[in-house]
């Protein structure tokens, strides 16, 4: 036999410590595993229960399918509008409506009233007193009466409607506004739903996923032990899993709290000074400009945490 | 430090001063005994549980009973027949009996006042000697006339008033509605908001307590390997903001104070509610 042998060399290197360190780690290593073994089934988040919303906006056993889309309450509200039409009825509804009929009535039977029992009675008890009630004068002068009285109420009855015209164009005005802020408050709770929904989800998830990943939160904690002395560290900021969720919804909520919510009010134009309207009018628009930026500044700021 | 190596196996054993190892010895067997102590007294055993539900609804009550926000929405907004809401009101209005009231009394005291202006009317008739004559009597009939024209004039105009404040009250009674719909979402929306972070706060305080073992022994991890600059404690859930979420936190809260002071009163309101809502954000930021 001659030569060498040229089988590589299997070689192992050692690394040691101090043995008073060697001791206490693994002293330390069965401890953490005891507790490794203690904690590893008890996951915190196994009793969660996912947080509902549909609940909220469509009640039990609906979803946002069951109700009308917003292409269907805009053509509604909106684009299938005749605007035409709606003048003429609103108009018909306020300066002819049964109600100023039954006004003009009441006020003809309130003068009627006054005429019979107090201004005729004492026409002729004065005309009785100077013997001239079978006189063409007491009839001319009771004829006078009732003239003033036909002439007040015709007054009336065109004096309301002349007044009535505007306020017709104030509901015509209202109703535009109100067909508009019912659509734009229906977008608003759709943004809202889905705002909330995927927040609500992300938490949702996140729990189910911190969860399932809870054994592995827990043995990091033990890989971090096993590696002590090399200087492994314990990865984690939070368990496993952990979302950014409640930090943007608490941000982007609570920036857009006053008021991305829904836009303004309806202005009655006619009943205040035209410069007080046209300043709500002017400061609804900058609120709600306002709440838009204040809205996405605080989800801005929930996302750059 | 010290090795040997003997077939290709090697071993090397890191050793430090003997200072430094006894003084470490010590301190380890101080973390030991110490984790001892608190590794069974978990501070987040005791932590009460946040209930959001408590504050929105009363006890053994759930969202689930209250009326949904489409409800809601359709109750008092696309549900609503607003021209039949103009009639209900515009009668309403006018059913009052206080018009009719004030048109009596008025009528009560200008008759007091018509018996002065016919006595005048009859000593002036009677000194020239005229009050038997047609002329007498088509002038009371004429005061008597003036007299209806003023009690109508009175009663039209206390009634045009009325046409106003139906208006008003109709305006005012489209905008409560829409206000109700607004608030009924921003309920929702704050609910949601408790809910989560209470959930959010109440998972927490149970993560660490069922952590606090190990992160009590995390202390001891960090001791161990103390000698390692590598080796340190990371705190768990703890969070700073950004300087840039900073910024945008304070901006965020100045735009909503003026959004706010603008519906308030434009021009000044808004200059005043984004200076108010710049030291609320700045305060929210500086004592986060």
């Amino acid at each position: 036999m001659g030569g060498g042998s040229s089988a590589p060399k299997n070689t192992s290197q050692t690394l040691r410590y101090a043995p008073y360190i060697e001791t206490r780690h693994q002293n330390f290593l069965e401890t953490i595993y005891a507790e490794r073994v203690a904690i590893i089934d008890e996951s915190p988040f196994a009793d969660y229960v996912d947080i509902d919303v549909d609940a909220a906006f469509f009640g039990t056993g609906y979803t946002i399918a069951s109700f009308p889309t917003l292409y269907d309450m805009f053509g509604k509200f909106m684009a299938g509008l005749d605007i035409e039409a709606l003048w003429v009825q609103i108009f018909e509804g306020t300066v002819n409506s049964s109600t100023v009929s039954d006004l003009v009535s009441a006020e003809s039977a309130l003068l009627e009233d006054e005429v019979e029992e107090n201004s005729l009675p004492r026409l002729q008890t004065g005309m009785r007193d100077i013997n001239a009630v079978m006189s063409s004068s007491f009839v001319v002068g009771k004829s006078l009466i009732d003239e003033a009285k036909t002439k007040m109420i015709a007054k009336f009855s065109a004096d309301l409607k002349y007044r009535l015209i505007p306020v017709a164009q104030e509901r015509y005005n209202a109703h535009l506004n109100w067909n508009k802020l019912v659509v734009g408050t229906y977008a608003e709770i759709i943004k809202l739903y889905y705002s909330i929904k995927t927040d609500v989800d992300e938490i949702n998830y996140s729990m189910a996923a911190k969860n399932l990943l809870w054994p592995f939160t827990v043995l990091d904690f033990e890989r971090a032990a096993l590696g002590a002395l090399q200087g492994a560290t314990n990865s984690k900021t939070d368990v496993a899993g952990a979302s950014t969720a409640s930090k943007v919804i608490s941000g982007a909520l609570s920036g857009a709290a006053m008021g991305a919510m829904i836009g303004g009010q309806i202005t009655n134009q006619a009943g205040t000074a035209a410069t007080a309207s046209t300043a709500a009018t002017a400061g609804t628009t900058y609120a709600g400009w306002g709440a838009g930026v204040g809205a996405v500044l605080g989800a801005a700021a929930a996302l750059t945490y | 430090m010290g090795g040997s190596s003997s077939s290709g196996n090697s071993s090397k054993t890191k050793r430090y001063a003997p200072y430094i190892e006894n003084r470490h010895s010590t301190m380890l067997a101080d973390v030991a005994s110490n984790r001892a102590v608190v590794i069974d007294l978990s501070p987040w055993a005791t932590f009460p549980e946040y209930d959001a539900e408590d504050a929105f609804f009363a006890e053994g009550w759930l969202l689930a009973n209250f009326p949904t926000l489409y409800e809601m929405f359709g109750k008092f907004m696309a549900g609503l027949d607003i021209e039949a809401l103009w009639g209900e009101i515009f009668a309403r209005q006018f059913e009052q009996s206080e018009t009719d009231s004030v048109v009596a009394s008025e009528s009560d005291i200008s008759r007091d006042n018509l018996k002065t202006t016919e006595t005048d009317f009859m000593l002036k008739l009677r000194e020239i000697n005229a009050v038997e004559s047609s002329s007498f009597v088509i002038g009371r009939a004429q005061i008597e006339r003036n007299w209806v024209k003023d009690l109508a004039k009175l009663s039209a105009d206390l009634k045009y008033d009325i046409v106003v404040s139906a208006e008003n009250a109709y305006i005012s009674s489209l905008n409560w509605k829409k206000q109700v719909v607004d608030t009924y979402a921003n309920t929702i929306k704050l609910y949601y908001l408790a809910l989560l972070q209470s959930r959010e706060e109440n998972f927490k305080a149970k993560t660490r307590d069922a952590l606090w073992g190990m992160e009590v022994l995390d202390f001891e991890r960090t001791a161990l390997g103390a000698y390692n600059p590598l080796s340190y404690y990371n705190k768990m859930g703890m969070r700073k903001r950004s300087t840039l979420s900073k910024t945008l936190l304070v901006l965020s809260y100045t735009a909503t104070g003026a959004s706010i002071g603008s519906s308030i009163l434009p021009g000044w309101g808004t200059a005043i509610g984004a200076i108010i809502g710049f030291v609320v954000g700045l305060a929210i930021m500086l004592f986060e």
